[in-house]
């Protein structure tokens, strides 16, 4: 097992991030949104499936296949976060008295950006072993 | 490798375009009629299938070009301003000035006038004549010098403006210090020292209240001082500079002009120095009326809306003014933390007291006064003269007016018509003169056992002459309602009752004058009055007595046909015990001394304890509670709605209405039955017409209103645009125009005359006026001012004929909130502190709005009557006054003025809100008044906790119980709130079938079914912005489906590489 994370190229730390970086949103995005309309359970799951997902892939040494499915995972999730959130960001937008956006809003699209990134970088980077 | 590159490059990129496309192709199709809207994209076409003879202009225009229209709106609004100005003033004769006189216009504002207020009030000044404008085509040489100084860059500091954010607003008053006005000017105040105009200017607006203390407004000249109300350091320089040139000869006159909505402390021009001043309002685009004014053009004869206070610390309203907290609220887990937002608020836990009752205003100052002057134990110490500056209805003109053969007589079972002589007196000058009428109830034992509270005099109707040139006379004549006489008794009676006793009508004069008549009356009946303590003196002959016997019968049920049911004369009776603390069934300990006139002692001045102090209760948290977004407690906070104040909308097994039937009734078809005669709102035949909607047609209804209503295709519905504002069309929404609304008689025509596209834009070679913005009319307490309701129909038949051209079936106004205390900051978009003169003008200008098919929506109902925290505030007060002063504004526009809509209130009625009100929306606006139309929410998005606020408003809520229609905004189409109702609630989707009809027959009798005739069909349209998105999404599909087989073909070819290996 020790192996499979040894001897790696650059990308499967990027890899390994990206992973992270997905259950570390899921988990925000949940503390934030979840008593809130605007939480999407469907984000929140396709985030946590495709981290696992590309875990799975990298311990059955498919790792070449991980990139990707962060990278679709990430991007699904990101949208359905956006079709959960957009009445209230037009809400504030447009609404009477803007009272502009609170900081755990800016902080859970930071993530869900960060991820999304780090998914980007590492499909274009080599995963395998040198 | 670089072809590899470029293949991850085009998939990964093509991927992200795809999604977003996707997700942004759903997120606008959700909102596709909203984009329309505010693009002014056409959805639909009007195609006629019959011969075209049909005549479809249910509502004509009275003008064939807008430029025309204009003309005449600019025109009404100058005589708005002509009629509203109030001479405040005018020593020696002062005023007029002569024509060809020079003066030197000093102070900000004189070269950067207010001409309305902000927010949802914003007019269109582009065409606005400012005040050098004005004075110059009155005749009058400006000083060329100060002009040309006020208006440089060098002084671009001094220049009345805002700092902050909405929301947030700090108002700068920025006036010139007068050790540089007089450095800069030089000898040029002397040439043009016929008279010095100082104009004094103040804004206000939508979303905050003016900045207030317990003392004058001495401070820097930034407008940050104590009172924004009161003069600051530098304008009291600018007075005085004024007033040492003037003592050096150096000017002649020195004029005040006061250019704000609303009322100014105004002990400072009791100085013998200022020679004249008058109020002016907020101009509108009626400002060449100033210059008219000045020059005795025109006489003034307007008359204030408001009281005019020395100092409003000795308002006792402002005691009770602005927003309080329950401090005992978390104690029930009602958030008492205000939001984290730019204008943060609590929604949840505040409150306020109207605790003054029935004495607001002149209500306050005259009663006190008379009790005072009567000797009545408890009075207390009250200096008139100390407290008011210049009462209600007050207003000075050139000309003089005398009042004779003044009587009132009993014309009808509920009717009286007092009549009275108007002469002018005066030798020189022509003008008009308002007549107000008071009455004065008796105060009776009765009232006291039951807590009725009778100020000294309330005004009950009013007229004005004609143009009355020296020495001419008219008879005025003016009709009573009597039952402005009778009082609203909640504790004994539960209805209106007439009290046994003597019943006094004053005509003519001021409130104060009123009053002076009133104790001479009385005097002359053998009451005790002590002289010695009256300010001024009055006239007994302009008084008529009457006893009348108590009466609890008489004005026990309402004159409309309730629009619940058809029935006539329904009972009124307490509907709003809720809303009275004192009678609240879940107020535990708290209890309240509303003002009496048995106990003026007990009226507190201290601005900051003196407010009446509430605690929270378990069935206020309750109630509170029930009303939020079922899922959402606090914003953003894991705790929601706590699990005890839970309340979803219960399920049912009942059966759903019909939807989808195929009945072929379109919805112009509703207007008339076969044999031409109107379908009433309660024949059966709705019930046909209802079962063609679908589903989905009723839940977008009721659950999208931003600015709208939805359109239904398979009734022929078409959408209708609804804008503001409560002082005419105009802002944002209206940036085409009078072109701006597709079913507008300006498109309408320029497409006949083949200047619109194929895409439906208007081109080259149409009307250029089309593309101006509307008339922008004073502020409405101008309107007021002019005391006169033949002047008022035809602005409202100007805001109309704006509707009929620009495509509007809908107006977001009028703005029927009281003047409660001066420092409200929406000052501009209401009338007046008194109920009846903000009613019976309401009702005039309402009637000429909806002649011409555009509905009202008249708001904020009810108890908008501050800004400051405005959001879900619970509001307190007794049902008399709630009755005879708050709704008084809103009931008389539906009555006699036919106001169709209601925009509801942010605020609650006790814990209730006012948009989730069955007791105010049914059985008050549709039950007692007979209102037709729907309720629209304010804005939505500033109530369900969107905005970083706690939410405090569900619409399914309003829907469920009986309250609002439809939202102003559009509820989450994410969540879906009513989609989730598809099945197993029943009673909800009764309820939404209810306010479909409520929209569906608004819409019928609109301006929006111009053009529609019963052999036209409404075709629907993909509009060109939705034609380019899917353009654009089907080209990012493909390149994306290529991107894709290509990667998987690479994939393919990798993979079977490696297993070669």
């Amino acid at each position: 097992m020790k192996n499979r994370f040894l001897n790696k190229a650059p990308g499967f730390r990027v890899l390994l991030c990206a992973i992270a970086a997905s259950l570390v949103t899921a988990v925000a995005y949940a503390i934030i949104y979840s008593s809130t309309r605007f939480m999407s359970w469907a984000a929140f799951g396709i985030l946590i499936g495709g981290a696992a997902l590309a875990l799975a892939l990298v311990l059955c040494g498919l790792e070449r296949f991980a990139p990707s499915v962060m990278l679709v995972a990430s991007l699904i999730a990101l949208m359905f976060h956006i079709y959960y959130i957009y009445f209230f960001i037009s809400s504030v937008a447009t609404g009477i008295q803007f009272s502009g956006f609170p900081l755990d809003f800016y902080v859970n699209f930071v993530l869900y950006g960060i991820t999304l990134v780090l998914s980007i970088v590492c499909v274009f980077m080599p995963v395998e072993e040198k | 490798m670089k072809f590899s590159l470029v293949r991850k490059i085009a998939t990964v990129v093509s991927l992200i375009l795809a999604a977003t496309m996707f997700t942004g192709t759903i997120i606008a199709n959700a909102n596709a009629n909203n984009i329309s809207n505010i693009l002014g994209a056409k959805t639909f076409e009007v195609v006629d299938t019959g011969d075209g003879t049909q005549d479809t202009e249910y509502y004509k225009s009275d003008y064939t070009t807008v430029g025309e229209l204009r003309a005449a709106g600019h025109r009404t609004a100058e005589e708005v301003l002509e009629e509203g100005i109030v001479l405040l003033k005018n020593e020696q004769g002062a005023l007029p000035l002569s024509k060809g006189g020079k003066v030197s216009l000093v102070g900000v504002t004189s070269y950067d006038p207010v001409y309305g207020g902000t927010g949802s009030g914003t007019i269109s000044v582009s065409d606005a004549k400012d005040y050098v404008t004005s004075l110059t085509n009155a005749g009058l040489t400006v000083n060329p010098e100060l002009t040309a100084l006020y208006t440089s860059e060098d002084w671009a500091q001094y220049k009345r403006g805002t700092e902050g954010s909405f929301g947030g607003t700090a108002l700068m008053i920025h006036e010139a210090p007068w050790s540089v006005v007089d450095a800069a000017a030089g000898s040029t105040l002397a040439q043009y020292g016929d008279a010095a105009i100082f104009t004094i200017g103040r804004v206000g607006g939508e979303g905050y209240d003016l900045k207030r203390g317990n003392s004058d407004g001495i401070d820097n000249g930034d407008g940050l001082g104590h009172d924004y109300l009161g003069l600051n350091e530098n304008e009291i320089s600018v007075l005085e500079g004024l007033k040492a040139k003037k003592a050096a000869g150096e000017i002649k006159k020195i004029i005040v002009l006061i250019n704000y909505a609303g009322m100014f402390e105004a002990e400072f021009l009791r100085d013998d120095a200022i020679d004249a001043a008058l109020w002016v309002g907020a101009l509108g685009v009626g400002g060449n009326a100033v210059g008219r004014i000045l020059t005795g053009e025109v006489s003034p004869s307007g008359r204030l809306p408001d009281t005019m206070w020395t100092d409003n610390a000795k308002n006792p309203v402002n005691v009770n003014y602005g927003a309080f907290i329950f401090d005992n609220a978390t104690d029930f887990d009602v958030p008492n933390y205000v939001g984290s937002g730019m204008y943060p608020e609590v929604t949840l836990a505040t409150y306020v007291v109207y605790q003054e009752g029935m004495y607001l205003g002149y209500r306050y100052t005259e009663t006190r006064y008379e009790d005072t002057v009567l000797g009545t134990p408890n009075a207390g110490s009250f200096d008139y003269d100390d407290v008011v500056a210049y009462p209600f209805a007050y207003g000075m003109s050139y000309a003089d007016f005398s009042l004779s053969d003044a009587k009132v007589v009993k014309t009808g079972e509920r009717e009286y018509t007092a009549s009275v002589k108007v002469t002018n007196t005066s030798d020189k000058f022509s003008g008009k003169c308002s007549v107000p009428v008071y009455v004065s109830k008796p105060y009776t034992d009765y009232a006291r056992q039951n807590k009725i509270q009778v100020p000294s005099v309330e005004l009950v109707n009013f007229g004005k002459t004609r143009v009355l040139a020296p020495g001419e006379s008219e008879t005025l004549t003016i009709t009573l309602d009597e039952k402005f006489f009778a009082s609203y008794d909640a504790y004994g009676a539960e209805g209106y009752v007439l009290m046994d006793g003597d019943y006094y009508v004053v005509v003519g004069g001021n409130a104060h004058e009123a009053v002076n008549s009133l104790l001479a009356a009385k005097k002359q009946n053998g009451v005790k009055v002590d002289e010695s303590k009256m300010v001024g003196s009055g006239d007994a002959s302009l008084v008529t007595k009457f006893t009348l016997s108590f009466n609890k019968d008489k004005y026990a049920f309402s004159d409309a046909v309730s629009m619940l049911d058809g029935t006539e004369n329904i009972r009124v009776t307490n509907l709003f015990d809720f809303a009275d603390i004192n009678r609240y069934s879940g107020r535990g300990d708290n209890a309240v001394e509303y003002y009496s006139r048995d106990n003026w002692a007990a009226v507190s001045m201290d601005m900051t304890n003196g407010h009446a102090t509430l605690k929270m209760t378990d069935q206020m948290a309750k109630e509170i509670f029930a009303q939020v977004p079922e899922m959402t407690g606090q914003y953003n906070n894991s705790a929601g709605v706590p699990a005890k104040y839970r309340q979803p909308i219960p399920t049912d097994d009942g059966q759903y209405p019909t939807y989808g039937a195929q009945n072929g009734l379109s919805l112009i078809n509703m207007r008339y039955d076969e044999n031409g005669e109107e379908i009433s709102f309660f024949d059966p035949v709705w019930d046909t017409f209802l079962d063609q909607l679908t589903w989905d047609e009723t839940m977008n209804l009721v659950s999208s209103g931003f600015h709208m209503t939805e359109p239904a295709e398979s009734v022929a519905k078409p959408a209708t645009k609804d804008e503001n504002g409560p002082n005419g069309f105009g802002g944002w929404a209206f940036w085409s125009g009078y072109y701006t609304g597709k079913n507008g008689l300006a498109y309408r025509k320029a497409a006949a005359a083949g200047f619109v596209d194929a895409e439906g834009n208007v081109g080259e070679g149409a009307d250029p006026e089309g593309w101006t913005k509307m008339t922008g009319f004073p502020a409405n307490g101008i309107l007021a001012a002019t005391f006169n309701q033949e002047l008022a129909l035809r602005a409202g038949k100007i805001i109309g004929e704006d509707g009929l051209w620009a495509g509007c079936s809908g107006l977001y106004g009028l703005g029927m909130n009281t003047h409660r205390s001066p420092y409200l900051g929406r000052t501009c978009e209401y009338y007046s502190e008194d109920s009846v003169l903000t009613g019976l003008i309401g009702a005039a200008e309402t009637y000429g709005i909806e002649s011409k098919g555009v509905h009202v929506y008249n708001k904020h109902c009810a108890l908008n009557d501050q800004e400051e925290t405005r959001h879900g505030i619970c509001t307190w007060l007794s049902e008399q006054a709630l009755r005879e002063i708050y709704l008084r504004g809103f009931e008389l526009p539906i009555t006699l003025g036919g106001a169709y809509n209601t925009m509801a209130s942010f605020s609650r009625f006790g814990t209730q809100s006012a948009a989730a009100c069955p007791e105010l929306a049914e059985n008050f606006l549709r039950g007692e008044c007979g209102m037709k139309g729907i309720i629209v929410t304010d804005a939505y998005g500033d109530m369900n906790g969107s905005q970083n606020i706690e939410p405090y408003f569900e619409m399914a809520y309003a829907i469920y119980h009986g309250g609002s229609d439809i939202p102003d905004g559009a509820q989450p189409q994410s969540e879906g709130h009513f989609a989730k109702f598809e099945s197993g609630y029943s009673e909800m989707a009764w309820q939404m079938r209810r306010a479909a009809k409520r929209i569906m027959y608004q819409t019928l009798w609109s301006n929006a079914m111009n053009g529609i005739s019963s052999t036209t069909k409404i075709v629907k349209l993909t509009p060109a912005w939705q034609t380019t998105l899917y353009t654009v999404d089907t080209i990012v599909y493909v390149l994306f489906g290529l991107c894709a087989v290509w990667t998987l073909a690479a994939v393919f070819a990798d993979e079977k590489k490696r297993l070669g290996k």
